[in-house]
C-alpha cells in the first residue's frame, strides 16, 4: 500500500504566533505516524516560485495522512497558527510503482 | 522506552564517583513524563548500532523557553559525543520551533556539566533573575538536597 504524504510550503509572518503551532502539532504528527522527510533543510529554488520553510512528512498511509490533517488535535496546533503564515500544503498518495530502468 | 530510565541510572552512576551523588532517592524520571515528552516530539533517543537505546534528552516547554529536563548516556556509552548530539538535535529542534532559548540546570563544578554546556554556548543565568517556572525548578533541586552553591541555571539564545 502506498503511503501519504504532506508537502508543504510555509513564509512565517508572525514568528509568535507560528511559534505555538509548532508547539502543538508533534502531537498530532505523533498520533497518525507522521515522519519528517524534509524539515527546512538547505535547498536551492532551481525552478518556479518557492517560499522559506519546506517540509515533507511521511505517514503510514494516505488515509493516514488525511485523518492527521482532519484530527482535532492537528486542527488545534492549527488555529494557534492565527493565519500567521503563508501556506501551501498539499496531502498526497505516494507512488508504489516501478521506477525509470527498473522492470 | 521502558529502558529510558536505566540509561538514566546508569548515567548517574558517574556522580556518585565524582563525590557528588546525586540525592537519595535516585529518581530517574518518571515514564509518564517520558512520554509526554516522546508524544510532543521533545524526545530524542542515541541508539547503539543494534538500535538499542543508550542515551537520551527529554526536554519541555518552562517559561516559554525549550527546558532540558534530562539529558543521559549510559556508562559503556559515554565519552563518544552522544550527549554533544543529542543537544544538536535539540537545539535544531528549537531553531525549528521559534523557540528563542533552550535551557537547563547543572552543576557549575563537574567537568560534564557547566563546561560541556559553556561550549555549546550556554551561559549561567543569575538565580535572582530567573522566571518563575525556572526559579521554582532550582528551588526543587535545592530542597531536594542538591548544593545550591555548585546548582545552576544555564541558557543559550537560538
Amino acid at each position: 500500500m502506498p503511503k501519504g504524504y504532506w508537502i508543504g510550503r510555509v513564509d512565517v509572518r508572525d514568528a509568535d504566533a507560528y511559534k505555538n503551532y509548532v508547539a502543538k502539532n508533534g502531537i498530532a504528527f505523533a498520533e497518525y505516524g507522521g515522519r519528517f522527510l524534509v524539515r527546512g533543510g538547505a535547498f536551492e529554488a532551481v525552478k518556479g516560485a518557492a517560499r522559506a520553510r519546506n517540509v515533507v512528512i511521511e505517514f503510514p498511509s494516505y488515509q493516514a495522512a488525511l485523518d492527521c490533517w482532519n484530527s482535532p488535535a492537528y486542527q488545534e496546533a492549527l488555529a494557534a497558527q492565527k493565519g500567521g503564515a503563508d501556506v501551501d500544503l498539499i496531502v498526497i498518495e505516494g507512488y508504489d510503482g516501478p521506477q525509470p530502468g527498473e522492470g | 522506552m521502558p529502558l529510558l530510565p536505566a540509561i538514566e541510572a546508569s548515567a548517574a552512576t558517574l556522580f556518585a564517583e565524582a563525590g557528588a551523588p546525586l540525592p537519595e532517592p535516585t529518581a530517574t524520571m518518571p515514564p509518564e513524563a517520558l512520554d509526554l515528552c516522546r508524544a510532543s516530539g521533545t524526545l530524542w533517543i542515541a541508539a547503539d548500532a543494534a538500535d538499542t537505546p543508550v542515551g537520551f534528552l527529554a526536554a519541555g516547554e518552562l517559561d516559554g523557553f525549550l527546558h532540558v529536563h534530562e539529558l543521559s548516556v549510559a556508562r559503556a556509552h559515554q565519552r563518544r559525543r552522544l550527549g554533544t548530539a543529542l543537544m544538536a538535535a535539540a537545539i535544531d529542534f528549537g531553531r525549528w520551533a521559534f523557540v528563542p532559548a533552550m535551557t537547563l540546570t547543572t552543576d557549575r563544578v563537574l567537568a560534564w556539566n557547566k563546561p560541556f554546556y559553556a561550549k555549546l554556548g550556554f551561559v549561567e543565568l543569575t538565580i535572582a533573575g530567573l522566571p518563575p517556572g525556572h526559579a521554582a525548578r532550582h528551588a526543587n533541586e535545592i530542597a531536594a538536597g542538591l548544593d545550591p552553591a555548585r546548582r545552576c541555571v544555564m541558557a543559550k539564545v537560538l
